[in-house]
């Protein structure tokens, strides 16, 4: 019952946030202007009436209030509206350009967790050792690496001077590798997720590392000791289950967080995400787009950051009492 | 804040480090300046192009050494753009701009000073959005654009090029060489791109090492394109990729003579005086739907221009040419009578080489505000065109009559498609069967991309100039092309400084004299433009240094008078004190 | 370890003082932090001392030119725009500073102030407090001050704000400031809950000293230690963000920034990789000295736990 009332006022407040967001994205961006005027000022014999016919077209002659509801109503039926810069409907270009970020972001995860669980684990089992002390020094240097340093100098390496991996771009135009798109798309992505993997990584490994050096100093831990289990089991069966929940705390961020994170990977890879859109998008201020593309972002992150609160709720259900 | 480096040392050795750490949260220094600034100019620059950036920045801090305050931002093109077309000329601090640098061309292979700086093209209307206004300036390119006579044209235009060079409305930074690395199995690649004339013509290129029927060929351009309607584009983003699929009725055969040869007109035979046209249009011609091409759609496409609810960028040039749609009149399907109203050059030089021609057929039923959301202006989707003969023809994009049929734009390779029109008008000569153009952004990796076999050529946008050493013989040929543009940094003629000169010392002392004080501060200003360093560093030696908006390769342009301007600080102060400066 | 700790004798105030002292006396890494740390500093502080140059002095472009190598006059080279290499990196050590500790100090005097009301106060206010915190711990900071950046600099237009020297940068200290409060509020709540139940502070508060006076000389200087650390943290971020940002070409153009200069040259690595290279390197051990400090702080003032 407690459970429920818990996920219900979550819920709440996610709502109320995406209400809040959305206005403060809405003025702050219509605050710049009349985004037609924009449109057309490259156009030289424009006469302000055919100005004011084409606002009136967009709907933007109405009220500032009114058209923020008209806005919110347009969201809530998925219609992001018409980029300025590129004629295309907005949320066909968030979704084609975000799977592509998804497409670099989802693996970078997954192997981020995986490496970070090994990592960590090993380094806390291993508490003030050498080992220990390497693992948390290339962590330390992995969360101080600008990310961007890193691209350029993984492109230098692995790109310029290599030659294993494609600097740009998420596919090959032509010729694809061993004539697979599967495959070609792979060996592009290759660099772009060494890049968000690494900061990712030396986040993921600190945070299994502290948990697990807690964990291991529990009673229910030296009860398993005591009663003869091999470390390794003790850790697999019971202390990794309790890691696992502040890990899973921060992939939800991550996952949430994982159509805005990179617009610098996608812009040192060239690769074509939203992040990359976006930049894009503020570089010509493209009104519809930077709206759009922020409010998929936030509804993104408040979303997945309820759903990780909700899902902790029931995995331990001590947490709402905190 | 203006703290500058001696006193700072001297400081530092009296009062010790403890004083000095509490320096440090001002992130001080601050250029050394002279006493009180003469004026304040407001640089914006354009922030998509790094290299630009950098030569505006150098000129900026040059004038800054004439005792100018120099306000630097770097902006989005577009906010600069909606910034000088206000009516009035306004200043940066008013709304308008002060100075800012771009590169701009004639649009035509043809010289016309007047459609860029006529005084009759003030915005918003028109395209001086510099607000040049010179009697002399104004007379010349009045004759040079309305006579008929070529020898009198050639003698406005020298009248234009020298009086430009004396008083210096605009400063010309350097001419650019276009270069180019094409894939070096790749042959026929004649031509820059030069919008909206010249673009890539993949139906005369071979790729030598390719085998069997298919053979593919991909161009680089940097950005998406904003839309695909000729009629709308302003850019080569857009024109290299609507460019190989329209015709316009004439048409220039090579980058190299740069001569206007018949296309979808077989024949251009004017009066005498230069009024009266005749176009006889080549037949059998037909559109990519099966449709006939006929004088009709040559009418529409002219008509669809001149109306205003259309907003075309086309629209000031067609209107000064035409006047209105009396102007011209359907004769037979494949004849059309043109009578101007006056004679003017833009015809020859813009209307029949510059319009591609689109199908009455497909785009007709297409409504002004629909125009740029739509299919042809997109090419996302597919709309179905129905022929007169009741046919219908799905269209993946635009209907043309080029050489290049549109296939659509590819999501997962963020690529725009085209295959080969087999019913082409015109004899081609390369085996290449299928066309993309992609988006890659940076020169860095636009030579990747070339080097991994992914393109084959590129657009100049990309100023490759710098990193050609690095390119290596086996994946990449360099070309050069005389680019046929300039340079340049605008300046706001309506300015009370450098424009009309009424706030320079010599023009508040006497009135009468302000234009000549304007003309002062604009040579010192020119001397104070290091082109010579900013080619040889920024470009990689690919440029000439600038002197007037005209292409240095032009046959119009006038060696003997159009010497490089030296950068000379010392004589560019003199200027100023003729102005009514004072240096200490 | 554990049984020295637990004979402290609950009233007594824990030891406050010393915290550097300690951390550089017991804590390896925070002795390479602090190293590298001193290093940016007096490199801030006396860089401009060592080199001949201006920052933004292009006078290069007239002699040895762009991208030149490493000569007498220019010990790293030149760059793409002609500036010398190392005096750029000089210069670029104070806005790197300035950026970290003006970013700090907006979001640490917020954080603490916030987190503070939020942990000392309690129930309602707390609730909406941390739920607000909550929001701005997770909000992608780069997507807004993108946007914010650009609007700002297209809203100030004619405005006095415009005459303002280092108008962008401003912006941007403030906005990676602005943007920083929420972890210090919530560790401040954590230590203002945890110690408000000490015995010290029911102590003062039977010696009938106000809220106040508890609040600001009992509870607050002994958050302090956990709140430096996260300071420290927060500064190396603050200097990333800023370096991120300018790499993206939404720099301040009057500031010498390293993210900037990484900004133009990056394209012509192949040319000249010092031009890309040292800048980087500069931002690398800046954040790193940052990381590291903040690592050795925490051993210090968490000496059972030892990194958190």
């Amino acid at each position: 019952m407690e459970t429920g009332r818990y996920i219900l006022r979550r819920l709440i407040y996610a709502a109320i946030m995406m209400l809040c967001t959305s206005a403060v994205i809405f003025f702050l961006i219509n605050s710049l202007g009349n985004p037609v005027e924009l449109m057309l000022a490259e156009t030289p014999g424009v006469s302000q009436e055919t100005v004011d016919l084409i606002s009136a077209q967009y709907g933007l002659d109405k009220p500032l209030i009114q058209r923020y509801f008209i806005w919110i109503g347009d969201l809530l039926r998925l219609d992001f509206g018409t980029s300025i810069t590129y004629n295309l409907p907005v949320g066909g270009m968030i979704w084609s350009w975000g799977l592509h970020s998804m497409q670099i972001q989802i693996p970078a995860i997954i192997l981020s967790v995986a490496v970070a669980i090994c990592a960590g684990t090993w380094a806390a089992r291993r508490q003030h050792s050498r080992q220990d002390f390497t693992v948390m020094g290339t962590v330390l240097l992995g969360q101080s690496m600008p990310a961007f340093f890193l691209g350029i100098i993984l492109i230098y390496i692995f790109s310029f001077v290599l030659g294993w991996f494609p600097s740009y771009g998420a596919i090959s135009t032509r010729r694809l590798l061993w004539g697979s798109a599967l495959f070609d798309g792979l060996w592009h992505m290759v660099l772009p997720v060494a890049m968000i993997s690494m900061f990712n990584i030396a986040t993921l490994t600190l945070l299994v590392r502290t948990n697990m050096i807690d964990t291991l100093r529990q009673d229910f831990i030296r009860t398993a000791r005591a009663s003869g289990l091999k470390e390794g089991e003790i850790i697999r069966r019971h202390a990794l289950r309790m890691v696992m929940l502040p890990v899973i705390t921060y992939v939800g961020l991550l996952l949430g967080l994982m159509l805005g994170t990179s617009p610098v990977t996608e812009t040192v890879f060239t690769w074509p995400g939203l992040g990359a859109l976006y930049v894009m998008a503020i570089q010509q201020l493209d009104y519809p787009l930077i709206m759009g593309i922020s409010i998929v972002i936030a509804v993104m992150l408040i979303l997945m950051t309820t759903l990780t609160d909700i899902l902790y709720a029931l995995i331990d259900p001590r947490v709402r009492l905190e | 804040m203006s703290n500058n480096q001696p006193t700072r040392r001297e400081f530092l050795q009296r009062v010790g480090i403890g004083a000095a750490a509490m320096t440090v949260p001002t992130v001080i220094w601050s250029p050394a300046h002279a006493a009180e600034p003469h004026f304040k100019i407001y640089l914006t620059i354009f922030n998509n192009q790094q290299t630009r950036m950098i030569w505006t920045d150098l000129i900026g801090k040059n004038i800054a050494e004439l005792g100018v305050e120099v306000v630097t931002s770097y902006v989005p093109p577009s906010e600069v753009i909606s910034r000088r077309a206000n009516e009035t000329g306004a200043t940066y601090t008013e709304g308008g701009f002060d100075m800012y640098s771009e590169r701009i061309y004639y649009s035509t292979m043809m010289p016309l000073p007047d459609v860029l700086f006529s005084k009759a093209a003030f915005p918003p209307f028109g395209k001086n959005f510099y607000r040049v206004e010179d009697d002399i300036l104004e007379q010349a390119m009045e004759t040079y654009s309305s006579s008929p006579d070529p020898q009198k044209r050639a003698e406005a235009l020298k009248t234009f090029e020298h009086r430009w060079y004396d008083i210096q409305p605009l400063h010309m930074v350097f001419y650019p060489e276009d270069v180019i690395a094409i894939n070096p199995d790749l042959e026929g690649f004649d031509a820059t791109t030069y919008n909206p004339v010249f673009f890539p013509r993949p139906e005369n290129w071979t790729i030598t090492s390719a085998t069997g029927p298919d053979v593919s060929a991909a161009f680089a351009c940097w950005q998406p394109p904003t839309t695909l309607v000729p009629m709308y584009s302003s850019g080569y983003n857009e024109s290299n990729i609507f460019g190989p699929v329209y015709n316009s009725l004439m048409e220039y055969d090579s980058w190299e003579t740069k001569k206007a040869v018949p296309a979808l007109a077989e024949s251009v035979t004017a009066s005498e005086d230069g009024l009266v046209w005749t176009i006889k249009l080549r037949e059998g011609v037909k559109w990519h739907s099966g449709e006939e091409f006929t004088a009709d759609d040559v009418i529409y496409t002219w008509d669809t221009i001149l109306d205003p609810a259309y907003a075309s960028v086309q629209n000031s040039p067609l209107v000064s040419t035409f006047g209105s749609k009396e102007a011209y009149e359907k004769v037979s399907p494949y004849e059309i009578k043109v009578t101007l109203p006056k004679y003017s050059i833009l015809f020859e030089g813009l209307v029949l080489t510059s319009i591609s021609i689109m199908p009455k057929h497909a785009y007709a039923s297409i409504g002004p505000e629909e125009f740029r959301k739509h299919t042809i202006s997109t090419w996302t989707s597919g709309f179905t065109v129905t022929t007169s003969d009741g046919r219908t023809y799905e269209a993946k994009g635009a209907v043309g009559t080029g050489p290049w049929i549109p296939a659509g734009f590819d999501a997962m390779r963020k690529a725009y498609r085209m295959v080969k029109n087999p019913d082409y008008w015109k004899e081609t000569t390369g085996n290449v069967t299928e066309f993309f153009v992609v988006n890659i952004q940076g020169a860095d990796a636009v030579l990747s991309a070339l080097k991994a076999g992914e393109i084959d050529a590129h657009d100049p946008m990309y100023d490759i100039g710098t990193l050609v050493s690095t390119i290596e013989e086996d994946w990449g040929k360099v070309l050069t092309f005389d680019s046929y543009k300039w340079q340049q940094t605008c300046l706001n003629l309506k300015h009370p400084v450098f424009g009309t000169g009424v706030d320079t010392p010599l023009g508040k002392q006497d009135p009468s004299r302000a234009a000549e004080a304007a003309v002062y501060v604009r040579q010192a200003i020119s001397h104070a433009i290091p082109r010579e360093q900013i080619i040889k560093n920024l470009i990689a030696g690919y440029g000439k240094p600038g002197t007037v908006p005209m292409p240095v390769t032009a046959e119009e342009y006038d060696h003997d008078y159009l010497k490089p301007i030296p950068y000379d600080l010392d004589l560019a102060k003199s200027l100023m004190e003729k102005a009514g400066y004072k240096y200490a | 370890m554990t049984s020295m700790n637990d004979s402290i004798d609950p009233v007594a105030r824990p030891a406050r003082f010393g915290l550097f002292g300690r951390c550089l006396r017991t804590s390896m890494t925070g002795r390479v932090g602090f190293g590298l740390v001193m290093f940016v500093v007096i490199v801030a502080i006396f860089g401009p001392l060592l080199t001949p140059y201006a920052p933004k002095d292009q006078s290069a472009m007239y002699a040895v030119g762009a991208n030149a190598r490493p000569s007498a006059d220019h010990w790293l080279g030149t760059d793409r725009l002609g500036y010398d290499i190392l005096t750029q990196l000089l210069y670029g050590a104070r806005t790197a500073l300035v950026v970290g500790l003006g970013a700090v100090l907006i979001s640490g005097c917020a954080g603490i102030l916030i987190g503070g009301i939020a942990g000392y106060r309690g129930g309602w206010t707390d609730e909406v407090l941390m739920r607000f915190a909550e929001f701005f711990l997770v909000v992608p900071i780069f997507i807004i001050i993108l946007a914010v950046v650009r609007v700002l600099s297209k809203a100030v237009t004619g405005t006095a704000f415009e005459t303002m020297p280092y108008f962008n940068l401003t912006v941007i200290i403030l906005m990676i400031g602005l943007f920083g409060w929420a972890p210090i509020a919530r560790m401040t709540r954590g230590e203002f809950l945890r110690i408000k139940t000490l015995e010290f502070v029911q102590a003062a508060r039977c010696g009938g000293q106000s809220g106040r006076q508890i609040v600001l000389s009992e509870i607050l200087p002994n958050a302090f230690p956990s709140i430096v650390v996260l300071i420290a943290l927060e500064i190396g971020g603050a200097i990333l963000a800023e370096a991120m940002i300018s790499f993206l070409g939404f720099g301040d153009p009057n500031a010498v920034s390293w993210g900037q200069m990484l900004y133009f040259n990056y394209q012509s690595l192949k040319i000249w990789p010092m031009a890309s290279l040292a800048p980087g390197f500069m931002i690398f051990i800046t954040v790193l000295g940052f990381n590291l400090l903040a690592d050795g702080l925490s051993d210090a003032a968490n000496p059972r736990a030892r990194r958190r």
